[in-house]
């Protein structure tokens, strides 16, 4: 993003800066219309001040209030945020988001790069090939993962039945019903949903990198892992950061798959922020708390957010 | 690298798909089972199998269609989607256009403004966009829906499209300013064109955002003509505690149907469209 | 070559805008909003045939009173949400039907039903108790009750026959004997099995467990009063007998005990006749061998719970044709067709429809309607003001979730100690 900015940043004074030859025409064009950079412009202000500004305020006050739904509801300070942080199922909460997070991340992040590496070398056919791996991205998330909840289910599931046909497991994994394996299960789905974007993208990045890098490092003798540690991600770091901090910010703001598999269960070991929210807020009708559980988000992505970009913008630099 | 070798390496690559296919691919093939199966199958726990044993039915499909209001919910979320997408990427490419190349007081705040809104979850503004959607009248239509999926969508097509078009060299538009073009040439006949493939993308990825969400359209929406895809399936296949699975299985695969042949046919312009988007930073 | 690409492309671009345009054109009776008329709106009901009957019946009326009708039905999960935004946007349908403790918690919402509720009681036998206990607040009736899906036992009696216990042994049963029969079943390899879990039907048994070994969330006055010797030796209880249940149950949702009950491995549930019926259709050579019994009793009575359905009306929205739909629907034949066409499903509140013919002639069904134990709701014994406070509980899955970490391996203490700090931010 702050590369976007330096890129619009063009020098108003004409005087300093401009280069030989260059005729006046051309900086008086883009000098004198700023009225119409704000026109085209404005359509874009308007949705994200009347419906995303302005609902942001609006929940920000209500996360203060003790608002229940249909009544008004009177102010209350901070009283929600320290109700939160005394109860453990808020506590649960946070430690459920960042494991849910930092888990799926990593391994899309891990084995996107690898099924991008694969996708560059599998030319033929390709358009089927990537089509088929972008399959569980692009299918709505609330149908898809109700399939994978008949896979988990523990009379008809048949991923029980397929690994202990396999000989890796005596006893049913308990996937839905046990704390560790319902984070493992909901984990497992997100990576399954998140991978084919992280991998596409990887892979647009990796088509960018030129040939003749490879080739020339060859030459000099590179082995195929000083290829990778070398050229091949230093080049994608620029993707990467604008990758992850993407998929951070939508994983921990996830709703639909834990929603549909376990509703934040067994005994709240699944809860998102945006699941605890909704039951909350929209369940439960405390809308005070519940604007105050969604809030914790926003703070975290915008430190996550920070950090990326100036990762990123060292790198570049 | 020899010819030889190369396609040893794409044979290698080919075989190293092979588990991701499985992963990616294994759900949808038991959903497709589990649509074509017969009911007494679906609940026979003693005899679960990975193909259909008592023969493939497609009743499923046909209670879905005939006896559900999925027809009418999927055209719904068609014209949401569509109309939606259409609106966002027009919004976003003017906006990117107008902030890399018509700088003027506060676009630099306003790059970071919008960058800022995507980190505001739908959740949050759930209850804010219900008032707003009901003051302008427009709670249980579709166009509720289609003025509140621009907010998740547009902020990223708009970051994305910014550096998309910062690749495309300034030198190009202004030297056919010499050459005597108006604006309208330019962006028409230089701009877009070039921009084409950072366009299809944002289009591609609005689309699926659209298609697929399911809290805003469960709850602007309650009519049951005027429900959408997502919030139909589930209203009327999941109740309490009775679930259809033969036709929720259709019902999910065909819903998988308009976002594959859009990916399909634009496939590759959806590459090419992160690459220089993404990677020229 | 180039150029020819960017032509075809441009060419798509055309063509895509077009179809935008055509779309937004023709879909524009799509767009518009709420109809004129009469709006109902519930959650979709278990049984669809419910669902076509009211239909029938909002017709009839309308062609009445010449007036046009609509009812929307919203998933059950979702139904909450919806309401919470009818609530807040202050727009939304003239009657809707609310559940358990919305009256309660939407009562400065909700528009007074003294008149039709003194009527409707006068006319048939009066309400049951807990039917005016869930609707009346504030010195007034804030909805009509219109029926309730309670949670007795469901089980093959072919499978306790084997064990020893006979139908009759079944409908008399204690704990103590319910924890001995489960003990055979699961030797059987065809055990026992309910939800404790965050789900609704987890809390529907736990809570009659609760009350009957004499324990309870909260006292008459709403003081949290689970941290108690009686709920420590329910917990007792639930911890053996989750020995004997399939480990499962831990995350087991509404409808796990259904397929439970319809793969032919499970011998015994608590449910409304839904798994009944849909086995019935599906696989009825189970559904020949089932049987719907009390609940067990224990020390302090026996209890059993239920889901409650009421026909309200938001303040913003009041009208005389709304109460006149509602009186309407709740006439005696109105209702018996209502009950049959949900299968024997929805039970009353008012007295005189629960002899409706039915429950008699359907055996299954005997034990399920007029329901023998003491019916309660959720956040008894505590007073209607604290009714919101029970609702959030019951929303959270408190209960369930204590039980839950008793079974686990956090000690019984432990466990009710969570239960009390959570329980008591809520009824603050």
């Amino acid at each position: 993003m702050g590369r976007g900015r330096a890129e619009a940043t063009v020098p108003l004074n004409t005087t300093g800066g401009r280069p030989l030859g260059r005729p006046p025409a051309a900086s008086l064009f883009w000098r004198g219309q700023e009225v119409t950079g704000f026109l085209f412009v404005l359509p874009a202000a308007l949705l994200v001040v009347g419906l995303v500004a302005y609902p942001f305020l609006y929940a920000l006050l209500l996360s203060l209030t003790a608002k229940q739904a249909g009544v008004a509801g009177q102010f209350v300070g901070l009283r929600n945020f320290t109700d939160l942080f005394r109860g453990d199922i808020f506590r649960h909460t946070v430690r459920n988001s960042l494991l849910f997070t930092g888990v799926a991340v990593v391994f899309k992040t891990v084995l996107g790069l690898g099924l991008a590496l694969l996708l560059r070398r599998a030319t033929v056919g390709r358009r089927v090939l990537r089509g088929m791996i972008l399959l569980p991205w692009v299918v709505p998330s609330t149908l898809s993962v109700l399939g994978w909840w008949l896979l988990f289910d523990p009379l008809y599931g048949v991923i029980n039945m397929g690994l202990s046909k396999l000989g890796l497991i005596t006893h049913r994994i308990p996937w839905l019903s046990d704390p560790v394996w319902a984070m493992a299960a909901v984990i497992i789905v997100n990576v399954w949903r998140g991978l084919p974007f992280f991998a596409i993208s990887f892979l647009a990045g990796l088509v960018s990198i030129p040939e003749e890098l490879y080739e020339a490092a060859q030459i000099d003798g590179a082995g195929k892992v000083a290829c990778f540690s070398r050229i091949t991600v230093p080049l994608l770091r620029p993707v990467l950061g604008v990758i992850i901090l993407y998929s951070i910010i939508m994983t921990v703001s996830d709703f639909n798959i834990v929603y549909v598999l376990t509703r934040g269960g067994p005994m709240h070991s699944t809860h998102l922020f945006a699941t605890f929210a909704y039951e909350m807020g929209l369940a439960s009708g405390d809308i005070g708390k519940g604007a105050a559980i969604s809030l914790f988000i926003f703070p975290f992505l915008a430190a996550v957010a920070y950090l990326q970009l100036r990762i990123t913008r060292g790198q570049t630099q | 690298m020899s010819a030889l070798r190369r396609r040893v390496g794409m044979i290698g690559a080919y075989v190293g798909l092979l588990p991701y296919l499985g992963f990616a691919l294994f759900p949808f093939y038991w959903m497709l089972l589990t649509s074509l199966r017969r009911n007494a199958e679906i609940y026979d726990v003693t005899n679960l199998s990975f193909l259909v044993q008592k023969g493939t039915t497609l009743q499923h499909y046909v209670f879905l269609l005939t006896r559900t209001q999925f027809p009418m919910w999927f055209w719904n979320s068609l014209v949401v989607s569509i109309v939606a997408t259409g609106l966002s990427v027009v919004i976003s490419t003017a906006a990117a256009y107008g902030l890399v190349r018509i700088p003027f007081r506060g676009s630099a705040a306003f790059s970071i403004g919008i960058f800022v809104t995507y980190l505001v979850p739908p959740t949050l503004l759930f209850i804010p966009l219900s008032r707003v959607v009901t003051a302008l009248g427009l709670s249980d239509s579709l166009l509720s829906l289609i003025v509140t999926y621009p907010t998740f969508v547009v902020p990223f097509c708009t970051w994305l499209l910014i550096s998309y078009f910062a690749t495309i060299p300034k030198e190009l538009e202004e030297s056919a300013i010499v050459d005597g073009a108006t604006r309208r040439q330019v962006l028409m006949k230089i701009v877009l064109p070039l921009a084409l493939p950072g366009v299809v993308t944002a289009t591609l990825f609005s689309f699926t955002l659209a298609w697929g969400e399911f809290i805003y359209a469960m709850t602007f929406i309650a009519s049951g003509t005027h429900k959408t895809l997502t919030a139909g399936t589930v209203a009327e296949l999941i109740r309490g505690d009775v679930f259809y699975w033969g036709p929720l299985m259709a019902g999910a695969l065909l819903a998988s149907v308009p976002v594959v042949i859009a990916y399909g046919s634009l496939m590759d312009y959806y590459v090419s469209g992160l690459v220089t988007g993404a990677t020229k930073y | 070559m180039k150029r020819e690409r960017f032509r075809h492309l441009g060419v798509a671009v055309v063509l895509f805008s077009l179809v935008v345009l055509v779309v937004a054109v023709s879909a524009r009776p799509a767009m518009s909003g709420a109809p004129a008329g009469i709006t109902f709106l519930c959650n979709s009901h278990f049984v669809p045939a419910w669902e076509q009957e009211i239909q029938k019946q909002l017709e009839a009326w309308g062609k009445q009173k010449g007036v046009a009708t609509r009812a929307d039905w919203v998933a059950t999960a979702e139904f909450n949400a919806k309401l919470v935004a009818e609530a807040e946007t202050r727009a939304g349908h003239d009657i809707v039907v609310i559940r358990n403790y919305d009256a309660a918690l939407y009562k400065d919402s909700l528009i007074d039903m003294d008149a039709i509720a003194n009527e409707l009681g006068n006319q048939y036998g009066g309400w049951l108790p807990f039917g005016k206990e869930t609707s009346f607040f504030d010195g007034h009736w804030k909805a009509i009750p219109i029926y309730h899906q309670s949670f007795p036992a469901v089980y093959r009696m072919d499978l306790l026959q084997e064990i020893g216990v006979t139908r009759e042994q079944v409908h008399k049963m204690n704990w103590d004997q319910f924890l001995e029969a489960a003990k055979k079943l699961h030797a059987k390899g065809k055990p026992v099995g309910f939800a404790i879990s965050q789900t609704n039907d987890s809390d529907l048994i736990l809570y009659p467990i609760l009350w009957s070994f004499g324990a309870s969330t909260v006292d008459r006055n709403g003081r949290v009063a689970i941290n108690s010797p009686e709920t420590a030796k329910a917990i007792e209880y639930v911890k053996e007998l989750a020995k004997y249940m399939p480990r499962e149950v831990l995350g087991w949702d509404d409808a796990s005990n259904n397929r439970f009950i319809m793969s032919g491995q499970g011998a015994l549930t608590f449910n409304p006749p839904s798994i009944w019926r849909v086995a019935q259709k599906e696989v009825p050579d189970i559904a020949k061998l089932l049987d719907h019994a009390p609940v067990p009793a224990g020390p302090a009575g026996r209890f059993r719970s239920t889901g409650s359905y009421y026909l309200a009306t938001w303040k913003f929205k009041a009208s005389p044709l709304a109460t006149d739909l509602i009186r309407f629907l709740m006439g005696r034949e109105n209702q018996r067709a209502q009950v049959e066409a949900s299968g024997g499903y929805n039970q009353p509140f008012l007295k005189e429809y629960t002899t409706f013919p039915i429950w008699k002639t359907e055996i299954p069904l005997n034990a399920y309607e007029p329901v023998p134990e003491n019916l309660q709701l959720q956040g008894w014994p505590g007073p209607p003001e604290k009714a919101a406070a029970a609702q959030k509980a019951w929303v959270m899955h408190i209960i369930p979730v204590m039980f839950g970490k008793a079974i686990t391996g956090t000690s019984t203490q432990d466990a009710m100690r969570w239960a009390e700090e959570e329980l008591k931010q809520l009824y603050r």
